[in-house]
């Protein structure tokens, strides 16, 4: 587990798995963000 | 009969009625506090073969785009995004073959994304179309933009996930509604 990001998954709140975590970071490596610009 | 809604009080409602109420809310989900991700699970079925979903109030630690996934489909995503900025200047992206679908925005006054997603739970490509608002007065991307796309594939999806480019999201709702179109 990690407790750098947290998931919503109904109504329970937790920290991503670093399965979660890697697919996090991959779409936020590679999607369009305008307020990154 | 007179085209609803045209209830009263006391009021039967016949199923003829009922048919044809438009848009069932399937699912609403409160967001909590700080996080990145929401899972939406179970909110395509086969009751319904398109859906609205509907991104809306609450705030962010930083301003980001909102993204969307269906299943755990992590590739195949195609989509555009056009618009202009409060400034009058054009905005726009692709994405070709990538992670998620873009959705909308998030800003400290709330999330602002409106899509309407088709067939997921179909064995077809799903396709979407949508609308958000930045809500910021300085930015060259600020503005209200359009956006658009499919994923290229034919997996029936049961559920999405809705995340966050940058910061933790904190309150407001995620909204989807099936289009009844019997």
């Amino acid at each position: 587990m990690s407790d750098e990001y947290l998931i919503q998954d109904g109504d329970v709140v937790r920290p991503m798995t670093p399965e979660e975590v890697a697919d996090l970071e991959l779409i936020r490596s590679t999607m369009y963000d305008p307020f990154a610009e | 009969m007179a085209t609803p809604p045209d209830f009263v009080a006391g009021s039967v409602l016949t199923a003829q009625q009922l048919n044809q109420i438009a848009l069932w809310r399937v699912k609403s989900e409160a967001i909590g506090t700080g996080v990145s991700s929401v899972v939406v699970a179970n909110c395509f079925t086969s009751d319904f073969a398109n859906y609205r979903i509907v991104v809306s109030g609450g705030t962010i630690t930083t301003s980001a785009a909102l993204y969307l996934q269906l299943g755990s489909t992590t590739t195949g995503y195609y989509y555009t995004i056009w618009g202009f900025a409060y400034a009058g200047t054009q905005i726009s992206a692709t994405g070709v073959n990538t992670t998620n679908f873009y959705i909308g925005a998030s800003v400290a006054d709330g999330h602002s994304a409106v899509v309407d997603v088709f067939q997921p739970q179909l064995a077809k490509r799903t396709w979407y179309a949508g609308n958000y608002v930045t809500m910021l007065t300085t930015g060259a991307t600020s503005g209200t933009l359009t956006v658009g796309g499919y994923v290229n594939n034919s997996t029936q999806y049961t559920g999405c996930t809705i995340s966050c480019s940058s910061g933790t999201m904190t309150g407001g709702t995620i909204d989807v509604y099936g289009y009844n179109i019997a």
